[in-house]
This record gives C-alpha cells, structure tokens and sequence, in this order.
C-alpha cells in the first residue's frame, strides 16, 4: 500500500490516488488502522523531500562551484596563450610585423649581394696586383738590359783609358811637339776614369733597385695570393652563415604560422568547453524547477494529510487536479526540453532536438 | 576607446562567460545579478552593448528591456537577449519589448561575438 503511494509522490503528474482503490467513502478507506499505517508511511517519506530538495540545491551550488573553476581556468589557458602568441608576433598582421617578415628576406638578399660586391674589388685588386708584378717584373728584366749595358761603356772605358797611356807614350817621344797631344790624352784618361765610376755607381743603384723590386714583386704577389684565398674564405664562411639565417628564417616562420594555427585551435576549443560548460545553467535551472515542483508536492500532500485543501498547486480545475499540477510545472519551465519531456510523460509525443544553429534571431 | 558591455544574469558562470568572450574582443564589461542591479550599475555610465537573460529574481530581463528602453541613452543601445527560452511568443514579447535579438543558450563564444559585431557599430 504505502509503494502505491511512493510511485505516486514521485510522479505528480497525477493526483493522489486513494489507497482503497475507488472507494470514494473518506480520505484513507473504512480501514482505520489501515489508514493510519498509510498516514505514518507518507509522513515519514514526506519527510525526506525537503531533504531532497536541500540535497539537490547543494549538488548544484558544489557543480556551479565546480564549473566556475574550470571556466576561470580556461580564462587563464586563453589569456596566457594570447601572451604567448602576442609575444611571437607581437600582432603578426601589423605592418610592422610584415615588414619585419619582408625585412629579413631582404636583409639576407642585401647581404648576399654586398658581400659578391665586396669580393668582386678583393677579386680586382688581386688582378691589379698581378698586373703590377708583371709589370714590376719587366723593369727588373729592363734593367738587367741596362746593366749589360753599364758593361758595355766600361768596355769603351777601359779601351779610352788604354788609348789615352797610348797617346801619353807617343806624346812623350814626340817631345815639345807632342805637348799639346799629351794634354788631349791625360784628359781622355781622366774621362774614362770618370766614365767607369758614373757606371759602377749606376749599377749599385740598379742591383739596389733590382733587389727592392723583385722583393716587393714577391710580396705584392704572396699578398694577392693571400687575399684570394681569404676572400674565397669569407664567401664560404658568409654564405654559410646566411644560408643557417635564411633556414632558421624559414623554420621561425614555420614555428609562427604552427603557433598561430594552435592559436586558433585552442579558440576553437575553449569555445566548445564554454558551450558545453553552459550544461551547468540549464542542469540548475532543470533541478530549480523540479526542487519547487517537489516542495508544492510536499506541501500539497502535508496539507491533504493533515485534512486541508492541497497546498502548493492552484485552484482544482473541474475536478482535475492532475492537469493543475501540469499547468502548473509548464508555467514554471523556462526551456524548450522541460516542455518536451513534460510533454512526452503526459502524451507520448516524440521529443524534438533543436537545431543548434537556430538559436540566434536578430529583430 | 574600447566600448562597455552590461552583462545581465543570475548565473554566476554564464556571466563569467558572457564576459570572458567579450573581454577577449575588447570590451569592458560591467556585470548585474538581476534586472534592478543592472539598472542601478548602469546608471550615468555609456554602455554599448546589454546582454541579458530572461528569468531572474527581482526584476527579469524583459522588465530591464522595457526600463531600459525609456531611457533616451538607452533608446538605440542593441540589447541582446541571452536565455535558455525559446518560445516563439516570449520571442515576440521580447521584440516589443525592444530586444534587437534574441540568443538561445547555449551559447558559441564564436557565434556571440558575430552577432555583438552585426549590433554593435
């Protein structure tokens, strides 16, 4: 008997229904004591709604606390991932930032052609400096010419001076006569006396010229072949270098774009954590409104126990108190799916799923 | 100058997502448990934006709606209605009331924030 009575507490959709089936002679039946173990059953289980209720109300506060740590969490996740990417980028759709994007390529590019044109000169000095060797390598052969030379007027200086002791001999023995020739001798001595010193001198000068030359030739030449060699380096050392800029350029880019994509992604995702943590309003709501439904059904049947007009739910409606707490309930609902299930519970009808793309209308 | 949002529910997590969302976009946002105190808090402020629920306790949102809208501040304001109600007649009572849209909950922050864009200039 009293089992009749819980499914029935439990489901008010319809109202209370007399334990004695159809007998419509009292509250309870003609079987006082009967009655009163009904009465002790349903007071002690109407004891444990308010209970219920409270119970509910907590879960909710404990759920709502719950989703309020989660929902600041992904606050936080969002705002440290907008640091993050802000940082990367510092707004990668800026001007600034595609120039600075712009600005790298170009720089690598810039650098690239000063550094051709910079080897370009090494490369024409070198030139230079062997065309100077050349160069200072025909005057070295030059004044090789110019010492055989040198020879050949010591040569002619020699035979000047033996003619001039000749002419000295023959003045001599020419006696007064031969005064005036012996004059014209000394002198061709002493010219060819001087002649020789004027050569040998010149070719100190030259054997000192020579030596300098040819070592500056040497050096000059060993210095071009250094910076061949060093400029040679510096391209590959640079272009090496440029190469690692331009490959680290192109995986910072890459690494930019992946942070931007996860980014987005995380959005993504955090936008469907917060529609999927709403439940939380709709589950309180739901609860909100079976907990006020519970505490009418309590109060109604603390009122019919106790002898009264039930409490809690309006006025009887022809005798129909079944459709008031329907009523009652639909007037309380404030979603589409409260309104489904009451539906469904009281006719049968198929639920319907909303199209979650419906949800916006703009007036 | 970053425009300011008045956030109107009685759930505590739907305004701190409500205001999440438009934080992210830019907006400063003020924040009203019920009709009264969203009135009371946007008193002598510019507000660009109201977003508010339905059912609250002391004053609901259709109440604010109407209050609202017989203030010359708030005569062109867009006032977004954000609630789990979705019945065409409470629609239309929103409407008249002077919503300019109506959102059904859940909400996409994605898909609020297109919608502020359309109302908010």
């Amino acid at each position: 008997m009293l089992e009749k009575f819980r499914l029935t507490v439990d489901s008010p959709l319809g109202p209370l229904p007399n334990p004695h089936g159809a007998n419509p002679s009292g509250p309870w039946g003609e079987d006082a004591a009967s009655g009163a173990a009904v009465l002790s059953g349903l007071t002690s289980c109407l004891a444990v709604v308010p209970v219920l209720a409270t119970q509910l109300q907590e879960v909710m506060g404990e759920i709502e606390t719950g989703i309020l740590g989660i929902s600041g969490s992904f606050e936080d996740m969002a705002r440290r991932a907008r640091e993050a990417v802000s940082g990367v980028f510092q707004d990668d759709s800026t001007t600034a930032a595609k120039d600075s994007r712009t600005g790298i390529t170009h720089l690598v590019r810039e650098t690239r052609e000063t550094l051709g044109r910079l080897l370009q000169r090494v490369e024409q000095t070198s030139r230079i400096s062997a065309a100077t060797v050349r160069r200072m390598k025909e005057i070295e052969r030059r004044m090789n010419s110019l010492n055989r030379t040198l020879c050949d007027i010591d040569e002619i200086a020699k035979n000047a001076r033996l003619l001039a002791i000749n002419g000295q001999i023959e003045a001599a023995r020419a006696g007064a006569h031969g005064a005036a020739f012996s004059v014209v001798a000394t002198e061709t001595a002493n010219m060819a006396k001087h002649a020789m010193a004027a050569s040998q001198n010149m070719r100190e000068i030259i054997g000192t010229l020579s030596a300098e030359i040819a070592a500056g030739s040497v050096e000059l030449r060993d210095r071009a072949a250094a910076d061949t060699e060093d400029a040679a380096r510096s391209r590959a050392e640079v272009n090496g270098t440029l190469d690692t800029m331009a490959l680290i350029h192109d995986e910072m880019q890459t690494a930019m774009e992946q942070a931007r994509e996860n980014s987005r992604s995380l959005a993504r995702d955090i936008g469907q954590a917060v529609v999927a943590l709403q439940f939380q309003d709709a589950v309180s709501q739901r609860i909100g409104h079976v907990v006020q439904t519970l505490q009418d059904v309590h109060g109604a049947v603390q009122s019919i126990l106790g002898g009264g007009p039930p409490a809690g739910s309006p006025p009887a409606d022809n005798g129909a108190p079944a459709r008031d707490w329907t009523v009652q309930m639909a007037d309380r609902y404030t979603m589409a799916s409260e309104r489904q299930t009451l539906a469904a519970s009281t006719s049968r009808q198929a639920r319907n799923a909303r199209d979650p793309r419906d949800n916006v209308e703009l007036f | 100058m970053s425009k300011t949002a008045l956030i109107v529910d009685d759930s505590t997590s739907i305004r701190q997502m409500v205001s999440f969302t438009l934080k992210e976009a830019g907006f400063d946002v003020i924040e009203g448990t019920n009709g009264q105190e969203a009135l009371s808090k946007a008193q002598g402020r510019p507000v660009n934006l109201v977003i508010t629920d339905l059912n609250m306790p002391v004053m609901d949102g259709m109440t604010l709606i109407r209050q609202l809208r017989a203030k010359p501040e708030f005569k062109f304001t867009p006032i977004l209605m954000l609630t789990t109600e979705s019945q065409e007649a409470k629609k239309q009572e929103g409407r008249a009331a002077g919503a300019t849209g109506w959102i059904v909950k859940p909400f996409n922050p994605e898909q609020l924030l297109q919608v502020v864009g359309k109302v908010v200039r």
